[in-house]
């Protein structure tokens, strides 16, 4: 009885570690951050050229976030790698 | 006690005459797997190269599934940004209005209501030339990406074709040489070294294609410069049309028109 129960738990740890390494070797997707981006607020109306001013400002530094998020675009390009790897792996001279 | 010595010592010839007899057949046993394994290579050649054939359809097949998924993402994310950008630009210029509606307002003299509307023509047009400018870089650096996305496609199939072929090439190799009566301990050493080859090959070349991406720098940095220009010309002006709506309302004036 007691094999038994020794063996289920080498089981056991043996089927977590090998769940861990596949979770491991998923491949990596690139993800760049597009939420979480804080959103600017527009100044009351004041009637005054300053307020203005700072408000157009404020609109460049409210848009510019979107236009540095095109930058990741680039690396999302390269996010075939794995499967070319797994392409070239499809062949193994060692298996027969 | 006799009697236990006695079984020790049958138990022990038993298991020497057992040893004596099973290892030589298991290194006969072993022996005969390899020439069985080497004989069948010829025989085999059709069956593992379809298997491999199937292998390589698949791989490729996940291939093109994930280089859509990644169009599709990049797209979506295109859009995306678009609607993003052009709400904020609505937000932005409807608050504008309500800050020029508030100086008309402000303004009581022919010069106040002069040096608001030259002020007002002047940021207008300001704003508009720093979005066709950002507009322009954007599409710019979309254009290069699709491009550079392309050129790595085209490399990447070239590359899938070539090592197809290649593997293609070793299998018929092998099938000649089981033609032609070659050793086929030799037969199974060419194929293996043959698709080594053509495997190295496709790690080698691929890391050429690799290095393609590191076209895209440059063109994140023109993209940068060409935004930040748009923005310090932006600036420039809107500093200029500041100064000059001060000057013509008379500083004075201005701080209470304003």
């Amino acid at each position: 009885m007691i094999f038994i129960i020794v063996a289920l738990i080498i089981v056991a740890v043996v089927c977590i570690f090998a769940y861990s390494l596949v979770l491991k070797e998923k491949p990596s997707v690139i993800t760049p951050a597009v939420e979480g981006i804080k959103e600017i607020t527009p100044p009351p109306a004041t009637g005054n050229v300053d307020d203005l001013t700072d408000a157009l400002i404020k609109e460049v530094a409210d848009t510019e976030p979107i236009l540095t998020e095109e930058d990741s675009d680039a690396a999302i390009i390269n996010n075939d790698s794995q499967e070319i790897s797994d392409f070239g792996q499809s062949v193994n001279e060692n298996e027969f | 006690m006799k009697m236990s010595s006695k079984k020790i010592f049958i138990a022990g010839v038993a298991l020497s005459v057992t040893m004596a007899v099973l290892i030589p057949l298991l290194i006969l046993a072993q022996n005969n797997d390899i020439t069985d394994t080497t004989k069948g290579i010829c025989a085999k050649i059709s069956e593992l190269s379809s298997k491999i054939d199937q292998r390589l359809s698949a791989a490729e097949s996940k291939l093109e599934t994930k280089r859509e998924e990644i169009s599709n993402r990049i797209e979506e994310r295109r859009e995306k940004r678009d609607t993003r950008l052009e709400e904020k630009r609505m937000k932005w210029d409807a608050n504008r209005e309500e800050h020029f509606a508030k100086m008309e307002e402000k303004a009581q003299t022919d010069e106040q209501k002069q040096a608001v509307m030259a002020f007002r023509q002047a940021v207008t047009e300001a704003i508009q030339a720093r979005r066709m400018a950002i507009d322009e870089a954007i599409n710019n650096f979309r254009d290069s990406v699709d491009d550079v996305k392309f050129s790595r496609k085209s490399a990447i199939d070239e590359l899938v074709k070539k090592f197809r072929e290649d593997v293609k090439a070793a299998y018929e190799k092998a099938v000649s040489d089981c033609e032609s009566g070659v050793d086929l301990q030799a037969v199974r050493q060419n194929l293996r070294a043959n698709l080594r080859t053509a495997r190295e090959n496709f790690v080698n070349d691929r890391q050429n294609i690799e290095k393609l991406s590191a076209d895209m720098e440059p063109l994140i940095e023109a993209k940068r410069e060409a935004i930040k220009k748009a923005i310090d010309d932006f600036k420039a002006v809107l500093e200029k049309a500041r100064a000059d709506f001060k000057a013509a309302v008379g500083k004075g004036t201005s701080e209470e028109g304003e």
